[in-house]
This record gives C-alpha cells, sequence and structure tokens, in this order.
C-alpha cells in the first residue's frame, strides 16, 4: 500500500475521498477493511491457500476446506466506490477488452495490471480460480482467463438456465446435474489442498452461512415498513458481509447485532416515533452506480428513497436451513438456479408484481446497464408487464456500474426529476 | 417438408433429431438486408445484433415453421428465448440446455436433455422417433459432412472465392438435406475443376464470432484475401468431426458434442486454441483475421488471449469489430489491404 500512495498519491487521496463519501458506517469500515487486509495477509502465508470466486459461486466448499475466498469482483467494486476506475477500465481497453465489456472485469484487469492493491481494484492472486455461467458469460471467461494467465487451475460449474416455461421435473433435472458438479468440485478441491473433504465440516460452514443468510433477509424484510430502515446507498454496502462470506462468525455478529437494533426500532418503539411513510418508495432493478451515490443523494433530497433492489436480496443466497448433506446439496443447487436476479422473464414478473405489493413501491427505476447485457435482456418486457399490471411510473435508466463514461449527468438528472414528477402526478391522480 | 427452425450460437443443436423426427432443420440466421428493427421493441439495441437479426427473422416466418429449438450457448440465448417465448408465435418452442462442459458429468446431463428433447417432439408432433430413424438421419449427416470436408479443403488449392465457401456453409444448415446432398457434390466437381488458387490473394485463417451474411466474406475478397481455414460454427466447426455409428444413436450424439472443435462459448478454451493452433499446423496461412461482431461477448472475452497466443507462435493476427450490417465497410477494407501488405 505504502509502495501504491507513493505512486498513485492523486489516486490515493481521490479514492479514499471518494470511498468515505459513501453512505458508510464505521462498522461496515471496518468489515470491508478486514477483508481487504485479511486478502492481503492470505495471500501472503505460503501455507494459506485462497480462491478467487465471482458472485453465485458456493463459497461453503472452499471455506470448509480452509480457502480463503478473494472476491475480484468486490474488489472492482471498491474502486468503483472509490472513483478510480476509469483509467484502470481504459487500459484494460488499451491492451485489447473491447469498450462493451463488462467495466467490473475491465477495471480488475486494468487494475490487477497496473499493481493496484485489492482495496483500489487490483485482485490478489489466488491459489486456485472458480466461476460459474449462473449469472452471466463473462465470469466464466475472465475468471478463466485470469487462470490461464497465472497458470493457476480453473474450475468452472455450469449451471443451467431455468427459461420461462420450465416446470419442476425440469428443474430436479437440473438440480441433479449441480450436485454432480458439486462432487466433482469437491475432487477438485481436494486435489488442489491435498485435503480430504469433511462432510460434517461442510455442514458446520453451511448452517453459518444459513444463520448468516436468514438474519441478513430478517433485516431485509424490515425495508417493508414504513418508513424503511435502510436505502439502497447503504444496502449496497450492507450486503458484503454475507456477498463476500469471507469470515461468516463475524457477518452473523454483525447481523444480529443489527437485527437486534432494527427489532428495538420497529417491533418496541412507540409508532409515534416511527416517522412515517417515504414520500416515493422506489424499486431499483440491476446492479447500482457505484461511482455516483450523489444520484442517491439527489434523489432522496427530492423525496424518492430506494427500498427494494432484487440484487441486493439474492446476495444472499442460503433461504432455507438444511440438516443433511445430500438436502443441502440439492438445496443449494436449487438456490444457484433459482435466484431472484436471475429468474426468467415469467419468474421475474410475477416476483416483481409481488415486491411492489409487499414493498408498497411509487416507482421503478430500471437500469440498463451497458456493461452487462445479461440483466439487460428482458427489461422491455418487464416494463410493460409492470406498468399495465400495476401502473406505477418506470424509468428506464442507460448508466454503467463501474464506468463512469456512460454516465450522462445532465440527461440523467432531467429524467430523474420526471420520473419523481411522474410518481407525484400518480399519487396525486389516486387521492 | 416443413422447416423446424433453430437458434444456436454455436454448432452444437442436433440436427439428426430434427431430421429423425422427419422436418428440415434450419439455422435461423437473421437477414442482415432486413436488418433488426422488428426485434428492437424487445431487445435493447447494445444486445447483440445477430441474435437480434435473428429475432426478427422469427418474429416475420415463425408461422411457417413446424417448431423452434433454441441450443444453450451465449447469454443472448439463455435470455432471449423468454423474450422469443413472449413475443415469437409458436406452438412448439424447446430450450435445450447443452452443457458449457464436456466431462463425464456433463455427458450424463446432456444424454438426458436429448431424450428429453426426443420426448418433447413425440409427444407434440404425435411421433415416435426410433433408433433407426435417429441413426438414418446421422448416417445422411455424416455424408454431409464428409463432402464439406472435400469442399473446404479445396480453398487452398482452387480459386474458391470467399462467398462461394460461405454459400456451402449456409446451405449446410438450411437447406432439405436430400437434396443438400445432391448440390454439394455437383459443387464439388465444379469446385474440383476451378483453377489454381489466384496469386494475388492472400491465404489466411478466419476466426472469431461467426460471419453470417456473404457480404462481409465479400469485405475479405476484395481487399485480396482468401479465407483457407476457419475457426466458425457456420464453417468448419460444423462439419470437421463425423458422428459415431453406436448402437444407441443418443449415446453417440453426446459423443460427438464432446469431440466437435469448441466455440468460445465452452470451457476449458483450451481446446478451442488447440484446435486453431492445429488447423495453423495443417494449413499454410499467412496471417489470420480475427474479426468480433459488435456487442459479442463470448468472441470479445476471448480476443486478447487469442491474439496473443497465436502471435507467439509466430503468427500475424488483425483484430477487427465490426458491424452487422451488409455494407461494404471502407475503413475496414483499408485496414485489410495495410494488413495484406504487412504480409
Ligand atoms: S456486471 Fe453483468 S456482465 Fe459483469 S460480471 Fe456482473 S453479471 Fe456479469
Ligand atoms: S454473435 Fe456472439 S453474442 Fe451474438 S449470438 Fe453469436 S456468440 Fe452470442
Amino acid at each position: 500500500m505504502i509502495g501504491f500512495i507513493a505512486k498513485h498519491p492523486k489516486v490515493f487521496y481521490e479514492g479514499v475521498k471518494g470511498f468515505m463519501h459513501q453512505a458508510l458506517t464505521p462498522r461496515i469500515f471496518a468489515l470491508l477493511n478486514e477483508y481487504t487486509l485479511k486478502s492481503k495477509i492470505a495471500t501472503l502465508l505460503p501455507w494459506k491457500k485462497t480462491g478467487n470466486v465471482v458472485a453465485g459461486f458456493p463459497v461453503e466448499f472452499l471455506l470448509s476446506l480452509d480457502i480463503f475466498p478473494l472476491w475480484p469482483e468486490v474488489f472492482a467494486i471498491y474502486a468503483g466506490a472509490a472513483g478510480v476506475t476509469q483509467p484502470l477500465i481504459e487500459h484494460a481497453e488499451s491492451i485489447g477488452y473491447s469498450r462493451d465489456l463488462c467495466s467490473y472485469m475491465k477495471t480488475s484487469i486494468g487494475a490487477y495490471e497496473k499493481k493496484y492493491p485489492c482495496d483500489f481494484g487490483g485482485p490478489p492472486k489466488g491459489d486456485i480460480y472458480l466461476s460459474t455461467n449462473m449469472i452471466c458469460d463473462t465470469h466464466v471467461k475472465w475468471i478463466e482467463n485470469e487462470a490461464r494467465r497465472l497458470a493457476a487451475p480453473y474450475f468452472g460449474l455450469d449451471v443451467p438456465s431455468y427459461v420461462s416455461g420450465s416446470d419442476e421435473a425440469r428443474l430436479e433435472r437440473y438440480i441433479d446435474y449441480v450436485v454432480a458438479q458439486f462432487y466433482d468440485l469437491i475432487k477438485f478441491l481436494e486435489e488442489q489442498t491435498g485435503k480430504s473433504f469433511s462432510e460434517e465440516k461442510f455442514m458446520k460452514t453451511v448452517n453459518k452461512s444459513q444463520e448468516a443468510c436468514l438474519l441478513y433477509h430478517e433485516i431485509y424484510n424490515y425495508r417493508k415498513r414504513l418508513p424503511a430502515p435502510q436505502y439502497f446507498e447503504f444496502q449496497r454496502l450492507f450486503m458484503l458481509p454475507i456477498g463476500v462470506m469471507w469470515n461468516l462468525d463475524s457477518a452473523i455478529k454483525y447481523y444480529r447485532k443489527y437485527l437486534a437494533k432494527i427489532k428495538k426500532r420497529y417491533d418496541h418503539a412507540p409508532p409515534e416515533e416511527l416517522t412515517g411513510r417515504e414520500k416515493f418508495r422506489v424499486m431499483w432493478e440491476g446492479i447500482t452506480i457505484w461511482y455516483k451515490v450523489d444520484m442517491y443523494y439527489d434523489l432522496a433530497e427530492k423525496g424518492a428513497k430506494v427500498v427494494y433492489e432484487s440484487y441486493t436480496e439474492s446476495v444472499a443466497f442460503r433461504k432455507k436451513r438444511t440438516s443433511t448433506f445430500p438436502e443441502t446439496l440439492r438445496q443449494m443447487a436449487k438456490e444457484l438456479i433459482l435466484t431472484p436476479y436471475t429468474f426468467n422473464l415469467e419468474n421475474r414478473i410475477s416476483f416483481f408484481e409481488q415486491k411492489i405489493d409487499e414493498y408498497d413501491i411509487d416507482g421503478l427505476i430500471l437500469h440498463a446497464n451497458l456493461s452487462c447485457r445479461p440483466s439487460s435482456t428482458g427489461l422491455l418486457d418487464l416494463k410493460d408487464a409492470i406498468q399495465k399490471n400495476r401502473g406505477i411510473p418506470i424509468l428506464i435508466l442507460n448508466a454503467d456500474m463501474d464506468d463512469p463514461r456512460s454516465y450522462a449527468e445532465g440527461p440523467t438528472q432531467t429524467r430523474l426529476d420526471s420520473f419523481v414528477e411522474m410518481m407525484e402526478e400518480n399519487q396525486q391522480s389516486k387521492k | 417438408m416443413q422447416k423446424f427452425a433453430y437458434f444456436d450460437t454455436g454448432h452444437e443443436f442436433p440436427e439428426e433429431i430434427i431430421m429423425a423426427a422427419g422436418f428440415t432443420p434450419y439455422k435461423i440466421l437473421g437477414d442482415v438486408h432486413v436488418g433488426t428493427a422488428a426485434a428492437n421493441d424487445f431487445l435493447f439495441q447494445y444486445l447483440c445484433p445477430f441474435a437480434r437479426g435473428c429475432m426478427a427473422e422469427a418474429l416475420s416466418d415463425s408461422e411457417q415453421w413446424a417448431g423452434i429449438g433454441f441450443a444453450h450457448g451465449c447469454d443472448a440465448t439463455n435470455r432471449q428465448f423468454d423474450v422469443w417465448k413472449a413475443h415469437v408465435k409458436h406452438t412448439f418452442l424447446h430450450w435445450l440446455d447443452v452443457p458449457m462442459k464436456i466431462n463425464k458429468t456433463a455427458q450424463t446431463f446432456y444424454r438426458q436433455d436429448l431424450n428429453q428433447f426426443i420426448k418433447a417432439l413425440n409427444r407434440h408432433f404425435d411421433l415416435s422417433i426410433s433408433r433407426e430413424q435417429l441413426r438414418a438421419a446421422i448416417n445422411r449427416s455424416n455424408k454431409i459432412k464428409t463432402v464439406m470436408k472435400q469442399l473446404a479443403a479445396l480453398r487452398a488449392e482452387k480459386d474458391i472465392p470467399n462467398p462461394d465457401y460461405f454459400e456451402m456453409t449456409r446451405m449446410a444448415v438450411q437447406e432439405p438435406k436430400e437434396q443438400l446432398l445432391l448440390n454439394l457434390e455437383v459443387m464439388l466437381d465444379d469446385w474440383q475443376n476451378r483453377d489454381p488458387f489466384p496469386k494475388d490473394k492472400t491465404p489466411i485463417l478466419l476466426t472469431g464470432s461467426d460471419v453470417t451474411y456473404k457480404e462481409w466474406m465479400e469485405v475479405l475478397e476484395v481487399s485480396g484475401f482468401r479465407v483457407v481455414r476457419d475457426d466458425l460454427s457456420l464453417g468448419e466447426r460444423y462439419f470437421n468431426t463425423t458422428i459415431q455409428d453406436f448402437d444407441d444413436p443418443v449415446e453417440a450424439l453426446v459423443d460427438y458434442n464432446c469431440r466437435i472443435p469448441q466455440p468460445a462459448t465452452k470451457v476449458p478454451s483450451d481446446n478451442r486454441m488447440q484446435y486453431l493452433l492445429q488447423i495453423l499446423d495443417e494449413t499454410k496461412v499467412e496471417g489470420v483475421i480475427l474479426q468480433t461482431l459488435k456487442f459479442c461477448e463470448p468472441y470479445a472475452l476471448d480476443a486478447p488471449w487469442v491474439i496473443e497466443t497465436l502471435k507467439h507462435h509466430g503468427y500475424k493476427v488483425i483484430p477487427l469489430e465490426r458491424e452487422f450490417t451488409p455494407t461494404l465497410d471502407h475503413q475496414t477494407i483499408t485496414r485489410l489491404e495495410t494488413f495484406k501488405e504487412l504480409l
């Protein structure tokens, strides 16, 4: 880090400033720092194995074999939140990656090439590389390319697509396939670590991740309350401890304490202490815009608070307690195949309608993310269906989660203003 | 015989099952002259234009098709299936989740997937596809692939313009198979009697996104290049391998899927590189043209690695990005001409 600061003092200064501008609490800040520090230490310890993974990968297999998870995507998020991605993305483009490819990946590649520390996007070199196509092709190719470049072993987990119209029989078949691959994964991990996989240890790990996820979901549900306890600008950071799963004990501790605080506020406080409903309750689909937290602050100033996002909910994969090893594998496979962020269009529409009702939503923002073609597919149908069935204003926002070149300040502000006006009109017409 | 259309970003869709069911397999390639406008109402313009072109074709022609099949390939297939299901008129639409890998676990899954596909066809069209029918289809398919391979080999020796080769590969995936075999045989006779390889043309290998319209092959032609080898699904990958004669034809199709040259959507991608290096070793070329269609992620994601590896092996490579348009792009032609001079 000292070398990085000496070499890039301006990047460091701007990055810290950008990061501190985020909706951080001291505890979240400490947890994230702890993760980056442990990531750096883990890669230095010769006896410690590390594995580079992507969103959705069932990390519990790694944890149960003492493999420390490194998340290039999360480090790219740090760089995005710090507002330092553009030169990194441009660097990746200068070595041949297209302007149209995912900006997380390009941030990560640029930061690695420029030897940035993980706090600023640079993924440490892992011992093994693992990814899955459950969300996108990019995850697979990004991580496989990294593994090849660093001559590290790679494992790809193939998760079939549960497309619209699929039935239960198909789901069972897909679960069988993913479970069979879990056994391949165990074999791979045993070979890489020289350790024997222990079902008992694995179950202990999964039980912890289930507990952390269930706590997270319990907290999440409080966002249905009026007013919600937390909004997107905070939720996007709040999800990281369960997202990275680097230390399930500390995640459980943190969420448990947090839940107690919320319960106190919502379940035990006198009603007059709850200040009432937000003027506009907004739902957001797609990845957040990391470098533009001001956009959320501005929206909030206009009375529009983002209270639900399918991806911050999806990030906590474990939704059900399980007790036996076979049952756990099947449940985990199911959670990979059926996660809200990758729901097929038919399920996505009904899921959104349900969430709009549950969270009492006034308007929906669909992030047409220029980096993320998979999540952008189907958005037009989603928009039409929601407009027809729920009649709330919907804004399609063209931007990019990590590439500030795709964010047009003026036009975006104008569109957000008219979105807020539409919600206002909609509310008036209902009165 | 009615067409059964399929959307496959690679060359994995089991045409033989469709043939055994009594339909003509028809690979949807979109029509670059018509464009993507009809699909743009449902798909953003920053999604792969080829895939949008396929949807546009389906929106206009699907009523002539007995059914539509999707093979799992890139994100375009996985996600757009749902959009097609909502908007493209169909009576039979099937999702075939061709696995991303080719190991034993994937093979077991794929075998079930193929059997489910056969069951679905039988049920919907009131058929009973037999082993014999499947084996007969495999036999015909192998004959086609064998002639295509002979034809393709002539590119390095004879005067076979790029659009002619393209037309041969297009016919193979769109025209009725019985007639196709006869046409290919006539074509073989013609190509064998063509003039020798023209001196003013430079032999190259073409890789990257599939080229799905002949105008882009024309761009290479006017720039002075001849594609003598290719790493394309609408190309050599389709006919490189024949299907083995197993007792169980489904097993033969599973085995075939593991042995075919892999597109960029499969893991491990080293298989793709091995194949590239192998064909470069087999045929003398002076350079490699690596083109990616705008917004085509699988090939764009592989591009830096492919370029670096081929250069490392001493090959000269030019990367190009192209739009989905039949217009001859003069900027690309100029770049290609400069590349030709360098060679
Ligand atoms: S942003 Fe989209 S394309 Fe990029 S890694 Fe995430 S899901 Fe994949
Ligand atoms: S051109 Fe590329 S992105 Fe488009 S369908 Fe084919 S493989 Fe997929």
